[in-house]
């Protein structure tokens, strides 16, 4: 197999908006893919789409369907706020000859992602059941870590590798990888031909003790056999039942952590509930106060009404009782200037009377008279100062600002209780003891499948004791059989030579792949680390327990610094052997290397890795003068993450090189 | 009716305006039924209700108008003012517009017009 990413396009993944055809396609010359990007801006969440678009899973260790519930976090969050709801990974990549065209699509509309794949191989479009089949076959998810590495997992490596679940985890999955386990079952299958070709190799004996000597030996067999696949049967079956119910609890306590988000939700929500109370509370009691002291408010408008009127009667008044006094006035001063004396107005000499001011003091007194007659009553001030007193403006206005304030206390109240309600249920057969049930269920389980892994490793030797009662019974009865009946040797010969066949064959693939990942580990150790003489290599046992071995054959304890190296040497090794020939991609890998091994990694370790290789790394780690000056023309394209605008949500990828 | 009848003292609703006020205080909306009644006269002014259509007897007491509903002497300034009714018998006339206020406003309220909404277009 030769897999090479060609191309990737993102579409609302993570702070990417829209990246239309990285193209990540290499030669074998320059096979070194270098993106650039300083730490928050995106270099993991493209790792991640990477990762998404060929498995369904952002993250290692989780499968699509738990990856589902928190994907909605990797949904671009200004294209959400723009209505958006579509996000999309496209990957392009060759192998074996074929082209290969991958789109994964998770759509947001509220509740779970509605999630789609669409896999096309030249022009073939690939049925959505076969899709994680067909990409399992060019990379086993198993693998992924070999060829999708987050260096941020470097530094627990070597410590995961000495634990005896990791090393079972990773012995599986190069074996299932290599294809072991199917071989394992072939062997099992040619056992039971065996067995039926010595029965009849038996029966075709013709000394009637000899028959009875092989038939009870048989039988014997027989029973150990059946015996034993009767217990690895019902081991394998209980095994499985416990990996599916782990499986289980694994998933129900991922939503555990979504409980706990609830619960917190809840909380915050009862503190908003209980708030909320409060100023509905406090609202309606200003309510009843205005109604207490503005009840005159409604008839505001009425009170208004006689106002102007009132008003308009006192103007007039006051209008009417002006004029009186300009009368009253003019005829003062035309009996003053009759009588003689002083004007009370500019308090000079007045002229002497004459007929025509007789005529005019009789003309203004007639005026006064006919005034005063008109006039009504003087303006009531008192009146139109009670009215005022009594129009009520502001009690209306007041209780309607309120209303509203009330309306939406009132609207969000409802929400935060419907949403609260909505979190009771799910919380309520969710409480602490089931979720405590749930960590010890697990644990419980974890311990279950460790023994039956145990028991079904301990049946072994069992196995192969049949094994060579078999093969030893075989060789009686071809003795005492002779030429009898020569058909049913030749095909009992077969398949004990079949069957040995196949048992040399897995522990010889098995070895040769161990000691190939052991010398290529050891040849990349020492090509990494500054005194390569202190050192004989790696040894891995057949467990993949790895030892560092000094230079006398002794094993070695080493610093944090060489178990990274270790573990990069290691990682290395079964990429090799188990994705042969496929791409790698490495996410900040450097980052916890001093710069001399640094220029090592980058010199010799990562063109070991084959054909491409991809790098995230941040200036930290290496710059993009670093970069260039290490690995110079083997470099196919240089890109770097930046940010177009203020907004933290956002990078994009431009091309350097 | 002579002018001379003197005017009442004790004051308060019909058996039908008794239930109208109880929709009028329910929810808490008014701290009490004197807030209510105080109320329902001011809208009954406003809205031109003719205390002349309210029932001429049948009244319950409620209230001691002086000495419960009214504070200073407003209701009684009101009818003087607006010259509703008998304005000789203010407190006679209160009632019968107090019987129509609550009659007309339960009757929005029942049909879910809130009371902001009532206040607003009554007072113009």
């Amino acid at each position: 197999m030769s897999l090479r990413f060609e191309s990737v396009s993102l579409k609302n993944f993570g702070p990417y908006r829209e990246i239309d055809t990285l193209n990540l396609g290499t030669d074998s010359s320059a096979p070194i893919v270098v993106i650039h990007g300083e730490n928050t801006l995106g270099k993991t969440s493209l790792f991640r789409a990477l990762r998404w678009c060929l498995y369904g899973s952002p993250e290692s260790g989780s499968t699509p369907a738990q990856a589902a519930r928190h994907l909605s976090e990797y949904m671009n969050r200004p294209a959400s706020r723009d209505g958006e709801t579509d996000m999309q990974v496209c990957m392009q990549f060759t192998a074996n000859g074929h082209r290969y065209r991958l789109v994964r699509m998770a759509r947001f509309e509220g509740g779970p992602p509605k999630l789609s794949a669409d896999l096309r191989v030249d022009s073939t479009v690939i049925q959505q059941a076969s899709i994680d089949a067909e990409i399992g076959r060019l990379l086993h998810p198993q693998i992924s870590e070999f060829f999708l590495f987050d260096g941020e997992l470097l530094k627990d490596f070597y410590d995961r590798l000495n634990t005896d679940r990791e090393r079972d985890l990773l012995r599986e999955s190069i074996d299932n990888v290599l294809g072991i386990p199917a071989l394992q079952l072939a062997e099992r299958d040619v056992a039971t031909l065996t067995e039926h070709a010595l029965q009849r190799q038996a029966k075709a004996l013709k000394n009637k003790k000899d028959v009875e000597n092989a038939r009870k030996q048989i039988r014997e067999l027989k029973s150990k056999q059946e015996s034993l696949d009767k217990d690895r049967k019902e081991i394998e079956d209980s095994l499985s039942k416990a990996k599916s119910a782990l499986e289980d609890v694994k998933e129900r306590i991922a939503g555990v952590e979504e409980l706990k988000a609830d619960a917190r939700e809840m909380e915050g929500l009862e503190v908003l509930i209980a708030g909320g109370k409060q100023e509905e509370e406090q609202l309606r009691e200003d309510m009843r106060r205005l109604l207490t002291t503005g009840w005159l408010a409604p008839a505001a408008g009425k009170l208004n009404g006689a106002l102007q009127q009132v008003v308009a009667k006192n103007d007039a008044a006051q209008q009417q009782q002006k004029a009186i006094q300009v009368a009253r006035d003019r005829v003062d001063v035309l009996r003053k200037q009759i009588q003689g004396g002083i004007c009370p107005a500019c308090q000079q000499e007045l002229p002497p009377p004459d007929e025509s001011t007789q005529m005019d003091l009789a003309e203004a007194e007639a005026e006064l008279k006919r005034l005063k007659e008109s006039a009504g009553d003087g303006p009531d001030l008192r009146l139109e100062r009670r009215i005022r007193e009594l129009i009520d403006t502001t009690t209306a206005k007041t209780y309607q600002q309120k209303q509203e304030q009330l309306n939406k206390v009132v609207a969000t109240q409802f929400e935060r209780n419907r949403r609260l309600n909505g979190l009771k249920d799910r919380l309520k057969d969710n409480d602490a003891a089931t979720v405590r049930q749930l960590g010890e269920e697990q644990d419980r389980l974890e311990v279950a499948i460790e023994r039956y892994g145990q028991i079904l490793r301990n049946q072994k030797p069992k196995q192969d004791e049949i094994n060579k009662q078999q093969d030893k019974l075989a060789g009686i009865l071809r003795r005492l059989g002779g030429g009898a009946q020569p058909e049913v040797a030749a095909e009992a010969f077969f398949f004990e030579y079949v069957r040995t066949l196949l048992t040399r064959t897995i522990e010889r693939y098995q070895e040769r792949t161990r000691a190939e990942v052991e010398k290529a580990a050891s040849e990349m150790f020492v090509t990494l680390v500054r005194d390569p003489q202190a050192y004989q290599g790696l040894r891995i046992s057949r467990d993949y327990r790895v030892d560092l071995v000094g230079q006398w054959g002794e094993a070695m304890k080493t610093s944090e610094g060489g178990k990274q190296l270790v573990a990069l040497s290691l990682i290395g090794a079964l990429k090799r052997a188990a994705v042969r020939g496929g791409p790698v991609v490495l996410d900040s890998p450097l980052a916890r290397l001093d710069l001399e091994h640094r220029a090592n990694v980058l010199k010799t370790w990562v063109p070991e890795l084959g054909n491409q290789a991809i790098l995230l790394v941040q200036s930290g780690e290496l710059t993009e003068g670093q970069a260039r000056d290490i690995m110079g023309n083997r470099i196919g394209h240089e890109y770097r993450i930046y940010r177009p605008s203020d907004d933290p949500e956002m990078a994009t990828i431009e091309r350097t090189q | 009716m002579g002018k001379d009848q003197e005017d009442k003292q004790q004051i308060g609703l019909t058996a039908k305006g008794d239930e109208a006020i109880q929709v009028l205080v329910a929810d808490r909306r008014f701290a009490n039924q004197t807030d209510a009644y105080r109320f329902a006269i001011s809208y009954a002014m406003a809205a031109g209700l003719d205390p002349a259509d309210a029932p001429p007897g049948g009244y319950n007491t409620k209230f001691n108008a002086l000495g419960t509903l009214e504070s200073g002497s407003s209701i009684r300034d009101l009818i003087d003012i607006l010259g509703i009714g008998e304005t000789h018998r203010p407190f006679a006339t209160a009632e019968k517009l107090a019987e129509l206020g609550v009659r007309e406003i339960a009757r929005r309220l029942e049909g879910n017009e809130s009371l902001a909404d009532i206040m607003t277009s009554a007072s113009g």
